[in-house]
């Protein structure tokens, strides 16, 4: 099953995102966001950058990491293929350290489908139920 | 089940419910209204009516549809100093708007040269990702005074012409901007992004006069049929997005701070008077004004474009600006209220501001005849100019529509599109189209948007804005 999936959504664009656990499903929304800016597997996991990052909920956080991603895309060129995701609770907040792979953006093999402006917290509730996380995320674009 | 009571043929009054401090007032007609009712857009409106200090109603255009938090066409207005400021009542893309050029060329005149100049203005105005000039690049200092002074500072540098002030918003600069409460993000996000369209929705568009429905006003828009008129959709790029994402992180904990309960946390707000309400103003101002200034400099490189493929000198073109609006804003704006008076922060998310005649926010030149509204449709039919009214200002904070809104998600027009040749399709619509991305161009097919005639004629039937003219669209450079 792919860890994420596109659904309809009149203006902008909506993914569900799942994993095993909620590190994973933040690895399937990197995915998810590359796969929304070009086709993800034109990218090949070439570079490694560590994202260190911190929130309030998990639900902050998993928007907050989106949107560093998107800032890493637009800023320094960085596709991302995939990550890999470790999440710790940290007093009252989330800590979220990753690898993130991925190769700086080539207009000539990555032929872009949409730029987007920002992830959003649109109806964001991340959800476990029986070892499996779920949550839809929607991106401004 | 929430009560919809008719006004007339034209206005929805949504009453006031628990939470709500006012009515919400939907402007649509009877076949809008049954549209509008199948998502969530009017729960939105009724949400809006819980921002603290919100004067007089929560509006909704005709061309609403469902946003984040607040609906996309929608209008609030809220006391400047007891009531408060929503990122999510401007957006992401701050300053997202409209620039509206006119020339002294005719359709027939340029007809020849169409396809030259659609591809002109193709090189010289970048799209799509990672595009920009290298002719243009901004240091901190340079950036900097983008953000202070807007379209002002594009005029200053030869981008543009002193006259091009007089018709934009503000005149292209909006006041309390302070660039110290940009983030260094936000920053390295803009600086290469200046005078770039960027993608999805936004265009800029060759068209020319298919009607005019007011003489009068019209020609005091400087409009006549089958002229020649340019169209500019873009916002402030990704140091706009930027700034929205960096305040909408603050919110969440102001709102919590302040004690402000709220229906959706997307409304996140502050108090207009708080550090957060403020800092939030300092830095949309900022980002807005990089906006102006986006357009402005792209409007300069059109009409080089126009210039230099007919071989003209730019003056020669008669391009000039009939005007620039703003269609994501927070502004401080005063209204007569209840015959009083009263300083307030409109909020305008996906809608424009239309001022009446005589209004002093409306250009000199248009004294008699009121502010132009443009009113942008999608790609293959038309767009629409409209004029402010006095009936605006009364009702709606002199605000109306600012476009025709999606009828399909993109998935269903990417499917709708599959084995067509839209490049095609609209070349025998006699619209040429360049873009960056094919499925940009599949997503923002003309059946993928509403009819935007439907949205003006309930803006002109509910007296709100005045049609004017209509504008058809023969060249598209896209995203």
């Amino acid at each position: 099953m792919s860890p994420y999936r596109f659904i309809d959504h009149t203006a902008d664009v909506a993914a569900d995102l799942t994993g095993r656990s909620a590190a994973e499903l933040f690895a399937s929304a990197a995915q998810a966001l590359t796969d929304t800016l070009t086709d993800r597997v034109r990218v090949s996991p070439i570079t490694t950058e560590r994202v260190q990052m911190d929130s309030g909920s998990l639900e902050d956080l998993l928007v907050d990491w989106l949107n560093e991603l998107l800032y890493r895309f637009e800023v320094r060129n960085l596709l991302v293929a995939d990550a890999d995701v470790a999440l710790r609770p940290d007093g009252d907040r989330w800590h979220l350290d990753a690898a993130v792979r991925g190769e700086p953006f080539d207009p000539a093999r990555h032929p872009i489908r949409v730029l987007v402006k920002s992830a959003t917290y649109h109806s964001l509730q991340l959800v476990e139920r029986d070892g499996h996380w779920s949550a839809t995320i929607v991106f401004d674009i | 089940m929430a009560r919809i009571e008719q006004v007339d043929a034209y206005r929805y009054r949504l009453p006031r419910e628990e939470g709500m401090l006012v009515d919400g007032m939907v402007y649509a007609d009877e076949r809008m209204m049954r549209d509008i009712q199948k998502d969530e857009s009017l729960q939105q409106v009724r949400n809006v009516a819980h921002l603290p200090g919100i004067v007089r109603a929560s509006i909704a255009m005709p061309d609403i549809h469902w946003g984040y938090g607040f609906p996309i066409g929608g209008v609030a207005a809220t006391d400047a100093d007891e009531g408060v400021v929503s990122p999510g009542g401007v957006g992401y893309d701050i300053n997202c708007g409209v620039r509206l050029l006119r020339s002294t060329l005719t359709r027939e005149e340029i007809a020849p040269r169409l396809e030259s100049i659609v591809a002109a203005m193709y090189r010289n105005v970048p799209t799509g990702v990672g595009a920009h000039r290298r002719d243009l690049r901004l240091t901190g200092g340079d950036l900097r005074h983008v953000l202070e002074k807007g379209a002002g500072w594009a005029v200053s540098q030869g981008l543009g012409r002193a006259e091009d002030l007089d018709t934009v918003e503000e005149r292209g600069c909006i006041a309390g901007a302070d660039p110290d409460l940009v983030s260094e993000r936000a920053e390295e996000r803009g600086r290469t992004q200046l005078g770039t369209l960027g993608s999805g929705n936004h265009f800029a568009e060759m068209q020319y006069v298919a009607e005019v429905y007011d003489e009068r006003i019209a020609a005091a828009f400087g409009l006549f049929a089958n002229q020649i008129t340019v169209m500019i959709h873009s916002g402030s790029r990704g140091l706009g997005h930027q700034v929205c994402t960096d305040h909408l992180r603050v919110m969440g904990d102001a709102s919590r701070r302040y004690g402000i309960t709220l229906p959706d946390r997307q409304l996140a707000c502050a108090p207009i008077a708080s550090p957060e309400g403020r800092a939030y103003l300092a830095a949309m101002a900022a980002a807005a004004n990089f906006a102006f200034a986006n357009r402005q400099v792209m409007a300069h490189w059109v009409r080089e474009s126009v210039a230099g493929v007919l071989g003209l000198a730019p003056d020669r073109t008669g391009i000039a600006t009939v005007y620039d609006v703003c269609h994501n804003i927070a502004k401080f704006e005063t209204f007569s209220v209840d015959g009083r008076s009263r300083r307030l922060c409109v909020h305008r998310k996906g809608a424009t501001r239309a001022y009446p005649p005589n209004h002093p926010g409306t250009p000199a030149a248009y004294r008699d005849v009121g502010q132009p509204v443009l009113i942008p449709g999608d790609m293959g039919r038309y767009s629409y100019v409209m004029a402010g009214t006095d009936r605006a200002l009364d009702e709606t904070f002199g605000s109306a529509c600012h476009g025709a809104g999606r009828v399909m998600s993109r998935g269903e027009a990417k499917r709708a599109v599959k084995g067509r040749s839209l490049f095609d399709e609209m070349k025998q619509r006699g619209v040429h189209v360049m873009a960056a991305g094919v499925a940009t161009v599949a997503e923002e097919m003309p059946e993928a948007y509403k009819d935007v005639s439907d949205v003006v004629n309930v803006v002109h039937g509910a007296g709100i804005a005045t049609r004017v003219a209509q504008l058809r669209p023969i060249g598209v450079i896209k995203g």
